[in-house]
């Protein structure tokens, strides 16, 4: 027990080193890269001398060390003791308190001039939603047409989820999202063009098209790892043992097959996480989904420091954690490694 | 490919001897074999006559073409529905939306985007391959570091943005070209399957005779070459096969993203993404790459499979049969139906009207206007607001002192009267007497003075600060070392004198911007750098309610000075909409008014008899140039400037475009200035030869001899439009002997390089009107004062002692006719120095619906929505029960 406690802690240990170094790496990237972050605030027609202005404003025109010792003392600091002055309160205005007199403070956008931690907690939930909705579809979809494909081999509908696969994995996102959004809510009117709606029921019905959008790659990469996998293991030694037991065709798939085919899946499954919570940035615009992936790419665009550092801090804590998920998953999955 | 041929595989599979014998019992099969079985497999033969030929057309498809991949066909015009012309006897497949053929680019293309998505494939897969084995054998063992090692790298790369490592590795190369797109794509594309892979070889090391095979003495090397890789061997064509079409869809990503190969080369993905705007009218623009990319996705996918069924001895069926006869290609039969379909797909025609438009013209109160915009506004506070998105929302919240009429003349707002003194430097202003703010509070003296205080404080990061600073006291006021700004004097609670430093004719224009709005006293005594003050001034409406990610919900407001205005109840306008939407929420009736109708949809409407007439153009108070950077070479040289004065010709571009106007000065044509009755720039093919022959390079165009010897590289963004113009002067120039390249960046980038001194010869330039007069399109990019080492304004880095003067003149000239006079004189210094060449102007169009009434697009203000009616006559409310309303 303490053997596997121990391991936890030193992949938990490599796990920050890997958050902050990432975090740390944009932070500094972000900075060197030509582009100046004022002129990005200020627009094209400023002035130079009014872009010099919002610099010295905003603490820009300090040394890139300065400008990242400053961040990292205000990201964790003490609170201040109640009852301070209001001005004393303004300051950390920004912060969250995370209790025993700590706060978390991720700084102000430049861009949005609002907490990056606001930004943050209004659109993490919502990109969580959509990647869960894309996982869902790619699992359920992917999972019945790898298993249709492989109860089947070589009858036509082995040949026709292959065919639908190749389809789903050439195609475009914006075309598929376009197609969808065509057809669906624009001439059929079945769901909304876009937007999250405001009630719960609404909110599902708009996730359903972004969701199959963000999915269908996953879902044509799935059944095809699904089926080549359980095409291999259904040959295998315990199947045809479980099968001469007389285990029914249905439960030979699914608790000799499906169980140990999953591994694969799982991995890229798993990886894919990351990417469907901060990359979805197609998908979100096609369908106005507010999440984090929009608001990342605009911060990289316009040199927006704090907003690049605070998503990759969570980026990469999602990644992570997926892969520590990861690791638990293929033992769980698979009994041979578990030693 | 699994067993086939039975009626039901798991019954077969019961009732014969394994099919399959147990995995990884035999390593990879030697070639002469493998070869004699793949030939058998008929699937894949015939995936590899596929692939076969993709590779010929790549090849021989070129030479077939009879056009160059690159060269836009000039002489061809748009169809009525706004397309480009389809398939012809000229052009087999149709020309592109640049007119270029499409047969020649899907041939030109296969080239590129075969070998990226194949090569990238090989570096994805093998690095990750390569690095999942070594990690999976030394998982627990002497050597576990690496794995360690290996899966933070994993964890690294996954964590990265993906869009922060392109940009960084574009930065760090400078130019990109087909070999960053390699490293790219391999670099950002092994890490699933490296771990893929690794959790593989921990399965195959764990089975018991690979125990067996360790224990009896075989090493690492053996059991990877004889267990491992032939077990991977199927994941690794799957992941493999999708990684091809990916890889080719990413190189096109890379384009947006300012490292891809740069255009104007063919590829399929590029020709995908231009296609985009056309979904509405062309579908088959985006069927035909699609269809490409997808027969080379077959192919490789047949092809891998079969290569894995011939070298693996492997677990997977070894004895299985192979040969299918009288099968259909099932698979090849779906994605081809899939991709007739789409291409076939009609052009979308446009619904007609929601109800007929009653003919009276008498105001009716109440009705919600609903608009919708893409771009979203960061801010609406006017000190800080300077984007496209929040200027009309601005317009409607915040009244000014002073407006436009709509003939483009200064007129009252919230100032009842202006009078300027004799000596022009001070300008006394009389407010009305009922104006109040969104708080109910009346909008007094005080409160302009404190407004204009709050814009120009120190502590405000406005980006038109230094717009004011002919008011008397700027200068110690915005440092801070005055408590009040002196030239703002109160005389009387609606009496207001500003003194200026010097005459300004720019002065009373700057007024009516939003930046010099009044606002209420809750705005706070300087702009917040951080969090944003309820937006709250004096205009028609205020601000009910905001989501970011929403909109922006507008109610009128009842303290409006002009009584019984507005009409409206209020404004819902939405953000974040992409054009199509725009035009289905149109349709639906969901949206009043669209502006911002994709090229294709615009076109489509424009083609409707019923609609056109509700429509109407609207030209921007803007130029697009080209910037030559008159201290790089060869721009160095006037004449070869002058060069490129005379080559380009922006009426190709018109031909293309319906939203391009020709541009031949600096002027735009909206704005006062000097007569238009000459046109100041004209584009002569001979002129300019006969320039580059003055400087020294004669260019003989029949052979292509001569011209600049080396390159230019033109800066632009990835952007559909500009990048699309540039490719047009990059062919036109190609006419002269300047050999373009354009050289591709984000706009932080472009910012950076074209502003900084010595540094971008040529590219991309453009002002729009902070307020329509001349002096605006002159002094902050033309002049001297304007240069800067780093962040200039003038990107031509050009000075010119003559302009200098005549601008300085200009600026504080009273009367009209001697100052269109002046600027005559700085539109000719320009043409004639040629440091900065005005190509184009653009226009939207703007659509409403018949019911809404009283707007008229106005000369300068963006969608005044103030004066407008919604009246539906008696007409039954024909959009379907429950839309939103």
């Amino acid at each position: 027990m303490r053997h596997v406690w121990a391991r936890l802690m030193r992949r938990l240990a490599w796990g920050m080193i890997v958050v902050v170094g990432v975090a740390t790496l944009s932070f500094v990237v972000a900075q060197i890269l030509p582009g100046d972050p004022a002129r990005m605030m200020l627009g094209p027609h400023a002035s130079a001398a009014d872009v010099a202005r919002a610099r010295e404003i905003y603490g820009l025109d300090r040394p890139l060390p300065v400008q990242y010792a400053r961040y990292w003392a205000r990201l964790l600091h003490r609170a201040p003791a109640p009852g301070n002055a209001p001005q004393e309160r303004a300051r950390h205005r920004s912060c969250a308190a995370l209790g025993a007199g700590l706060h978390l403070d991720l700084g102000y956008s430049l861009l949005y001039r609002k907490p990056v931690l606001d930004l943050l907690a209004a659109k993490i939930p919502r990109s969580a939603e959509l990647a869960l909705g894309a996982v869902l579809v790619q699992l359920t979809l992917g999972i019945a047409l790898g298993a249709l494909a492989s109860a089947r081999p070589g009858t036509s509908w082995d040949d026709a989820v292959t065919g639908v696969s190749l389809l789903g994995i050439s195609a475009p996102t914006f075309l598929v999202g376009l197609l969808l959004q065509y057809v669906i809510a624009y001439k059929w009117r079945l769901l909304p063009l876009d937007g999250y709606g405001t009630t719960g029921a609404e909110h599902l019905r708009s996730l359903v098209l972004p969701s199959l959008t963000l999915g269908v790659f996953g879902s044509a990469l799935y059944a095809r790892l699904l089926r080549e996998e359980l095409g291999s293991i259904l040959a295998e030694d315990h199947v045809r043992t479980a099968r001469a037991k007389g285990a029914s065709p249905a439960r030979v798939l699914v608790v000799h097959g499906l169980r140990n085919a999953l591994v694969p899946v799982a991995t890229v499954a798993a990886l894919e996480l990351g990417t469907l919570v901060g990359g979805a940035v197609v998908t979100e615009r096609l369908f106005r989904w507010p999440g984090i992936g929009q608001m990342t790419v605009e911060a990289l665009l316009n040199r927006d420091a704090p907003v690049i550092f605070g998503t990759v801090l969570f980026t990469s804590a999602a990644v992570v954690a997926a892969t520590l998920l990861l690791d638990v998953a293929y033992v769980v999955l698979d009994p041979r490694l578990r030693r | 490919m699994t067993a086939r041929g039975a009626s039901s595989p798991l019954r077969r599979l019961d009732g014969s001897p394994p099919a399959r014998p147990a995995p990884g019992k035999a390593g990879l099969r030697p070639i002469p074999q493998a070869w004699a079985r793949f030939r058998k497999n008929r699937p894949a033969l015939a995936g590899l006559v596929l692939v076969a030929a993709l590779t010929a057309f790549a090849i021989a498809g070129p030479r077939i073409a009879r056009w160059d991949p690159d060269a836009s066909d000039f002489t061809l015009l748009r169809t009525p529905l706004g397309a480009p012309p389809g398939p012809s006897a000229a052009h087999w497949l149709g020309v592109d939306p640049l007119f270029r053929d499409v047969f020649a680019r899907l041939a030109a293309g296969a080239r590129v985007s075969l070998a990226v998505g194949v090569a990238a494939t090989a570096i994805a897969t093998g690095l990750g391959a390569a690095i999942g084995v070594i990690a999976g054998m030394s998982e627990g063992t002497r050597t576990g570091a690496l794995d360690v090692l290996a899966m933070r790298l994993v964890d690294v790369f996954l964590a990265l943005p993906p869009l922060l490592f392109v940009t960084a590795v574009g930065v760090a190369v400078g130019r990109t070209d087909a070999g960053t797109v390699l490293l790219i794509l391999g670099a950002t594309g092994w890490m699933s399957t490296a771990r893929l892979v690794r959790a593989r070889t921990l399965q195959i090391r764990a089975l018991d005779y690979v125990a067996a095979a360790r224990a009896l003495g075989a090493g690492s090397m053996r059991i990877v070459a004889r267990h491992v890789l032939p077990n991977l061997g199927g994941t690794l064509v799957v992941v493999a096969a999708a990684s091809v079409a990916q890889m080719i869809l990413g190189e096109a990503v890379l384009g947006y993203l300012a490292v891809g190969i740069p255009p104007p080369r063919a590829t399929w993905g590029r020709m995908l993404h231009e296609a985009e705007p056309y979904f509405g009218n062309r579908v088959s623009l985006l069927a035909m790459p699609g269809f490409a990319i997808l027969l080379a996705v077959l192919g490789w996918n047949r092809v891998g499979d079969g290569l894995r069924d011939a070298l693996a001895g492997g677990r997977d069926g070894v004895q299985r049969p192979l040969a299918r006869p009288r099968r259909l290609p099932l698979d090849v039969m779906l994605a081809g139906a899939a991709i007739l379909l789409l291409a076939l797909a009609a052009p979308n025609q446009v619904a007609a009207p929601l109800g007929p438009a009653p003919d009276r013209e008498v105001p009716r109160r109440g009705g919600v206007l609903h608009v919708a915009t893409f771009a979203n506004p960061r801010t609406l506070d006017p000190a800080l607001a300077f984007d496209e998105a929040a200027n009309p929302l601005l317009g409607l919240v915040f009244a000014r002192l002073v407006t436009w009429d709509g003939e483009g003349h200064v007129a009252p707002d919230l100032a009842r009267s202006f009078t300027v003194s004799p000596d022009g430097r001070t300008y006394t202003f009389e407010l009305r007497p009922r104006a109040l703010f969104h708080d109910g509070t009346e909008v007094r003296a005080q409160d302009v003075q404190r407004s204009l205080e709050r814009l120009l404080h120190p502590r405000t990061p406005s980006p038109a600060s230094s717009m004011y600073a002919t008011i008397k006291g700027y200068a110690a006021f915005h440092a801070g070392r005055a408590d009040h700004l002196e030239g703002v004097r109160v005389l009387g609670d609606r009496l207001l004198a500003i003194d200026l430093d010097q005459p300004d004719a720019t002065f009373l224009p700057k007024m009516t911007l939003g930046f010099a709005s009044p606002v209420c006293a809750s705005a706070g005594l300087a702009a917040e750098a951080h969090g944003e003050a309820k937006p709250c001034g004096a205009g028609p409406f205020r601000v009910d309610a905001w989501d970011p990610d929403k909109g922006v919900r507008l109610l009128r407001h009842e303290g409006y000075y002009a009584p019984g205005r507005p009409y409206l109840d209020g404004l819902e306008w939405s953000v974040n909409v992409p054009f199509t939407a725009q035009r289905y929420r149109f349709e639906r009736g969901d949206l009043d008014y669209v502006t911002e109708l994709s090229g294709a949809d615009r076109d489509l409407y424009l083609a409707s008899a019923a609609w056109s007439r509700l429509g109407r153009w609207t030209v921007h108070a803007q130029t697009n140039a080209i910037f030559l950077n008159t201290e790089v070479a060869p721009f160095d040289r006037r004449e070869i400037r002058r060069a490129v004065a005379f080559a380009v010709d922006p009426a190709a571009a018109a031909r293309m475009r319906a939203d391009v106007i020709d541009a031949d000065r600096v002027i735009p044509p909206t704005l006062p200035g000097p007569a238009r009755t000459e046109p100041m720039r004209r584009h002569d093919l001979a002129a300019a030869l006969a320039a580059m022959a003055r400087a020294g390079y004669p260019f003989d165009p029949a052979t292509g001899r001569g011209g600049w010897p080396a390159p230019i590289d033109y800066l632009t963004v990835p952007d559909t439009g500009d990048q699309q113009y540039a490719e047009i002067w990059q062919q036109q120039l190609a006419r002269v002997g300047l050999r373009i390249r354009l050289r591709l960046v984000t706009f932080a980038d472009f910012l950076a390089e074209s502003q900084r001194r010595h540094t971008a010869a040529m590219g991309r330039s453009g002002w729009s009107a902070d307020y329509p007069d001349p002096s605006d399109f002159f002094e902050p990019i033309l002049s001297s004062a304007a240069i800067q080492d780093e962040g200039s304004d003038n990107v031509s880095f050009f000075s010119d002692a003559e302009l200098d003067a005549v601008l300085a003149r200009a600026h504080g000239e009273p009367d009209p006719g001697r100052r269109a006079a002046l600027y005559l004189r700085a539109e000719e210094i320009v043409r004639d120095e040629a440091p900065w060449i005005p190509t184009h102007g653009t226009r939207t169009y703007e659509l409403w619906q018949p019911y809404v009434h009283g707007y008229a697009p106005h000369p300068v203000l963006k969608q005044p929505f103030a004066g407008v009616w919604i009246d539906r006559g008696e007409a039954p409310d024909l959009r379907p029960p429950g839309a939103p309303r």
